[in-house]
C-alpha cells in the first residue's frame, strides 16, 4: 500500500494528460514513455520526466515492449499505466511488467489473456450462461473453412481480427461475392495493427443497440457495476458518441444486464476497470467482448457517478481501497461525450493531419475537455486521427444534447479539419434526438458521410473583408505578455 | 488569430479568423470555415463548399486517382491497360491506421500506375491515371 511513487505512462495524446492529471492529484511522479515525433504535445509538457522509446512507428515506440519496459526501469517507476490501444491489452507486457518488479495498473496478464483471447472468453461466458452472439472462432483459419463458417451463420456476418477492438480489422460480409476481399482485408489491417492475422466471424446484429456495462473489481475482490454507456454511434464500427446512461433502456433488462456483467467478471477474479460489451436487440443481449483495459469513453461514466476511473485504477493496482466501494452507487443526469476526429467531414471523413495553429474550448459548468494538443502542436499521419474529446453533462438527456451542441459551436479548431460539423448534424437528427438509433445509425443515415454543408451567404461577405485586410493585424490583435516565454 | 465584431445586416456576428499560407480559417455563427487559398474567387470556393463527401474516390479530377490524405499504398488491385468500372476498388491505402478503399469514379483504362505497394504517398500525389476507352 502505497508502494507507487513514481508512474511510467506507455501512451500519448489526451489518455497520457488524463492519467498524468490524475497521478497530480495522488502526488505521484510521472515519466511520460514517448516516440521522437510526440516531443511537441500536451503530455510531453505536464509529465515530471520524459524518456524517449524510439521513432514514430509503433513497432519501434509505443508497440515495443522491452523498449517501453527498459525506458521505465532506468527512469525509476515502480509502476507502468498503459493507457488503452497500444499495450494496454497485451499479457506479455503485463508479465514483462512484473518480471520487472513493476506494478502493471490494470489487470492480471492472467486476466488479459483470458478474455483478449475470443475462445476463452467465450466459454467463459458461456459457462455462467451468459447468451453470446452465434459466430465462429477457432484455430481453422484457412479461407475455405472461414467462408464455410460465414454460410453456416447466415448473412449478414462480420469478419474480424481476433486480436482487435477499436474498429481495426473488422469487416461486415453482406453477400458472398464479397467475403472473399473481406477475409483478405480484415487479415491484412489484423496483421498490420495486432501483429496477428487471426480472424474470427459472428453473426451481424443489424439492429441493435451497442451498450456496454463498466465493471471495477476493487482490491478486496469484490466486482462493482458502475452502470452502462451507450455507443450506437459508431462509423467503421468505430465509435463517435457515447453517452452515460443508456439513452432507452428498461430497468429490468438493465438489471438483467449489470447482473450478467458482474457474473462474467466475478467469475474471471477480475481486478481494476473493464468494459463489457453487449449487444441490446429487442429483449434479448449478447455478449460481445470484454474490454481488459480503461475505456475511451470512461469521462461519461465519471461524470455520472461522480467518480474518478483512473485514480481507482492506481488505488487499486497499489493495494489500496477505493472509497466508493461501499456506497450504493446511482447515476445522477446524462453525460454525453462526442470524439474530435482530425478529418475532413465534407470529403466524406478523410484524415485532416498538420499544424494546430489555434485552439480555444469553451469552458462553462458541466463541460469537460480532454486532449492532448495545445495550439502550435501537429497532428501528425502516424496515430490515431482523434485528437479530443468534448464531454457535457446536464440533469437529463434533452439538455445535455443541447448543452453538446452549445459546446461544439464554440470550440475553436484551426489548422486541421474536424468532424464538429458532422457531429452537429448527427447531435440534430430525430433518431439520435429521441434515443432509438442502433448500431446502424451513420450506416443507414450517412452512408456518404455528412451531407453538403450549406453555409451563410454572409461567410462570403466576411472572407472578403478580411482578405483584403493586411496580414499584419493577424499576429498583432492579442498581444501576450507570454508570447515566446514558453519553452518547449 | 484575429477576433472581430461585425455587423451584417444589422445582426452582430464574433468572427475569429487565421490566415495561414494555406488560406484562411474563420469561425463564425458557430461554424468553422476553411478558405483555401488556391480557391480565391467567390464562385470556385462556392463550388469546393457544395461538392459532396463522395466515399473515398480521391477527389476525383475525372482521370486521375489521387491520394486523399497522406499514407501509405497497402494495395494495387491493377496494372496498366487494365479496363476498370466506376466503384471498382483500384488501391487500398492505410493512413492513421484505418485501411481506405480508393475507387474509380468512371469507367475506363489503365493508362498509368504511380504506387508501389508498401510505399509512403503524399497528399494529392496522382495514383492511377485512368482514360476513356471509345464505345
Amino acid at each position: 500500500m502505497g508502494k507507487i511513487r513514481k508512474l511510467a505512462i506507455a501512451n500519448r495524446g489526451e489518455v497520457a494528460v488524463r492519467i498524468i492529471r490524475a497521478c497530480q492529484d495522488m502526488g505521484i511522479e510521472t515519466v511520460l514513455l514517448h516516440s521522437d515525433v510526440d516531443a511537441e504535445t500536451l503530455a510531453y509538457r505536464l509529465a515530471d520526466e520524459r524518456m524517449a522509446i524510439g521513432p514514430a512507428p509503433v513497432g519501434e515506440s509505443y508497440l515495443n515492449i522491452a523498449r517501453n519496459i527498459d525506458a521505465a526501469k532506468a527512469a525509476g517507476a515502480d509502476a507502468i499505466h498503459p493507457g488503452f490501444g497500444f499495450l494496454s491489452e497485451n499479457d506479455d507486457f503485463a508479465e514483462a511488467c512484473e518480471k520487472a518488479r513493476m506494478i502493471f495498473v490494470g489487470p492480471s496478464p492472467e486476466s488479459i489473456r483470458l478474455f483478449g483471447d475470443k475462445i476463452s472468453a467465450k466459454k467463459l461466458v458461456e459457462s455462467v450462461r451468459v447468451p453470446i452472439v452465434p459466430g465462429y472462432n477457432g484455430d481453422d483459419q484457412n479461407e475455405s473453412r472461414l467462408l464455410a463458417e460465414i454460410e453456416r451463420i447466415g448473412l449478414p456476418c462480420i469478419v474480424k481480427a481476433a486480436g482487435g477492438g477499436g474498429g481495426r480489422g473488422l469487416r461486415v460480409v453482406r453477400d458472398m461475392a464479397g467475403a472473399k476481399e473481406a477475409i483478405e482485408s480484415a487479415r491484412r489491417e489484423a496483421k498490420s495493427a495486432f501483429n496477428s492475422e487471426k480472424l474470427f466471424v459472428e453473426k451481424y446484429l443489424d439492429r441493435a443497440k451497442h451498450i456496454e456495462f463498466q465493471i471495477f473489481g476493487d482490491s478486496s475482490g469484490r466486482v462493482h457495476s458502475l452502470f452502462e454507456r451507450e455507443c450506437s454511434v459508431q462509423r467503421r464500427h468505430q465509435k463517435i458518441i457515447e453517452e452515460a446512461t443508456a439513452a432507452r433502456l428498461p430497468e429490468p433488462l438493465r438489471e438483467k444486464m449489470a447482473k450478467a456483467a458482474v457474473l462474467i467478471a466475478s467469475e474471471a477474479k477480475y481486478r481494476g476497470a473493464g468494459t463489457i460489451e453487449f449487444l441490446v436487440q429487442g429483449e434479448d443481449f449478447y455478449f460481445m467482448e470484454m474490454n481488459t483495459r480503461l475505456q475511451v469513453e470512461h469521462p461519461v461514466t465519471e461524470e455520472v457517478l461522480g467518480l474518478d476511473l483512473v485514480k481507482a485504477q492506481i488505488l487499486t493496482a497499489d493495494g489500496s481501497a477505493v472509497l466508493w466501494a461501499g456506497e450504493e452507487l446511482k447515476p445522477r443526469g446524462h453525460a454525453i461525450e462526442c470524439r474530435i476526429y482530425a478529418e475532413d467531414p465534407d470529403r466524406g471523413g478523410v484524415p485532416s493531419t498538420g499544424m494546430l495553429h489555434y485552439l480555444s474550448w469553451p469552458h462553462g459548468p458541466g463541460r469537460r475537455f480532454e486532449f492532448g494538443f495545445e495550439s502550435g502542436d501537429a497532428v501528425t499521419p502516424y496515430y490515431d486521427p482523434m485528437i479530443a474529446k468534448v464531454i457535457v453533462w446536464d440533469e437529463n438527456r434533452p439538455r445535455a444534447i443541447r448543452k453538446m451542441r452549445e459546446t461544439l459551436s464554440e470550440c475553436v479548431i484551426f489548422g486541421v479539419k474536424t468532424n464538429i460539423p458532422f457531429l452537429q448534424t448527427i447531435l440534430r437528427h430525430s433518431e439520435f434526438v429521441d434515443g432509438t438509433m442502433t448500431t446502424q445509425f451513420i450506416e443507414k443515415h450517412f452512408k456518404n458521410g455528412m451531407p453538403p454543408r450549406e453555409s451563410p451567404e454572409d461567410i462570403e461577405t466576411v472572407a472578403e473583408m478580411l482578405l483584403k485586410s493586411p496580414a499584419a493585424e493577424e499576429a498583432s490583435s492579442h498581444p501576450s505578455p507570454w508570447a515566446g516565454v514558453r519553452e518547449r | 488569430m484575429r477576433e472581430l465584431r461585425l455587423e451584417i445586416n444589422g445582426r452582430v456576428h464574433r468572427v475569429r479568423s487565421l490566415r495561414t499560407s494555406e488560406g484562411l480559417w474563420l469561425h463564425f455563427d458557430g461554424e468553422t470555415y476553411f478558405l483555401s487559398a488556391a480557391n480565391s474567387t467567390k464562385a470556385k470556393r462556392r463550388a469546393d463548399r457544395s461538392r459532396g463527401p463522395g466515399a473515398m474516390t480521391g477527389h476525383e479530377s475525372g482521370n486521375c486517382i489521387v491520394a486523399p490524405m497522406p499514407g501509405k499504398v497497402k494495395k494495387v488491385n491493377v496494372k496498366v491497360g487494365d479496363m476498370v468500372q466506376a466503384e471498382q476498388i483500384l488501391i487500398v491505402m492505410e493512413a492513421m491506421k484505418m485501411e481506405y478503399n480508393l475507387a474509380a469514379s468512371r469507367s475506363g483504362r489503365v493508362k498509368e500506375v504511380n504506387a508501389q505497394e508498401g510505399s509512403q504517398v503524399e497528399l494529392d500525389r496522382v495514383l492511377i491515371e485512368l482514360e476513356a476507352v471509345e464505345p
